[in-house]
């Protein structure tokens, strides 16, 4: 390992507004950006539903979700509903993607994840919760299987609104 | 004080035929577009990352696709393949047409 690879929580220097130039030179001029064609495309409208078998239904393109093979961790009780943090992992071995979903959130679809060249199906992220709810962690398969893991978190301060 | 787009990457130990786990932060609002402000009640417009890319050694390794209900300053972590090391690029884009992005060397497993 390099001492650079080694360095706790490296400062980056940030590009600050570089895409706003970037794009007003016609994209790409300052830097070109690896592997930009294979942008997957925002699930905006999934994002938007506000119901939650709608929300799922427009994400994976069904709500029958088979149960097991995810494990969700996460606290008990988030005192922040602003921040709760999230682990996903899966036993599968073909995980293509995590899908994230909170029953009770105003729009319930959180967020997407693509496994494309991480080889071990685990991710973490900290996600806003409105209220007490049920949290879904969702595993697609290359093959499009769908398994969920499930766990209720208790949120005391909602961290929707604020 | 740290400002928005301000970012930061862990790489985890790189041990032989291993993943390496990666954490990264960067620092954003991540406005929902459903708050007004406390002093004018005007609404505060939805500013938030939506498109979050890995790239290593030019190759995509990871994609991930935020909607608002992603934590302020979002953190994130997912594994690398084993391998050579080289240099793990992160680039973050926002709904309001920013992007930032950030670069990390990986030892050799």
């Amino acid at each position: 390992m390099t001492s650079l690879g080694r360095s706790p929580w490296r400062r980056r220097s940030l590009l600050k507004g570089l895409g706003v130039l970037a794009i007003a030179a016609g994209g790409g001029l300052l830097r070109p950006l690896a592997g930009l064609a294979a942008n997957f495309p925002l699930p905006r409208r999934a994002f938007e539903r506000e119901d939650p078998d709608a929300a799922m239904e427009e994400a994976l393109g069904t709500t029958e979700v088979l149960e097991g093979h995810v494990t969700l961790t996460a606290p008990d009780k988030a005192q922040d509903g602003a921040v709760v943090p999230l682990t996903l992992e899966s036993d599968l071995e073909d995980v293509a993607r995590f899908h994230v979903f909170v029953d009770k959130n105003p729009r319930p679809y959180i967020a997407r994840i693509h496994l494309l060249g991480s080889p071990r199906p685990k991710a973490e992220l900290r996600i806003k919760m409105d209220e007490t709810s049920a949290v879904h962690g969702v595993a697609e398969t290359g093959d499009g299987e769908l398994y969920r893991g499930t766990k209720r978190i208790e949120v005391t301060i909602s961290g929707c609104r604020d | 004080m740290a400002e928005t787009g301000d970012t930061r990457i862990h790489i985890g130990e790189a041990e032989p035929g291993e993943p390496v786990w990666v954490q990264s932060l960067i620092m954003h609002p991540m406005e929902t577009g459903l708050r007004e402000d406390p002093k004018t009640g005007e609404p505060i417009p939805a500013h938030y990352i939506q498109k979050v890319k890995a790239d290593y050694n030019g190759e995509r390794v990871f994609e991930a696709d935020w909607s608002t209900a992603v934590s302020k300053n979002p953190y994130l972590g997912f594994y690398l393949p084993p391998g050579e090391g080289g240099t793990l690029e992160i680039t973050w884009e926002d709904n309001q047409g920013q992007v930032f992005s950030a670069r990390a060397e990986v030892g050799s497993g």
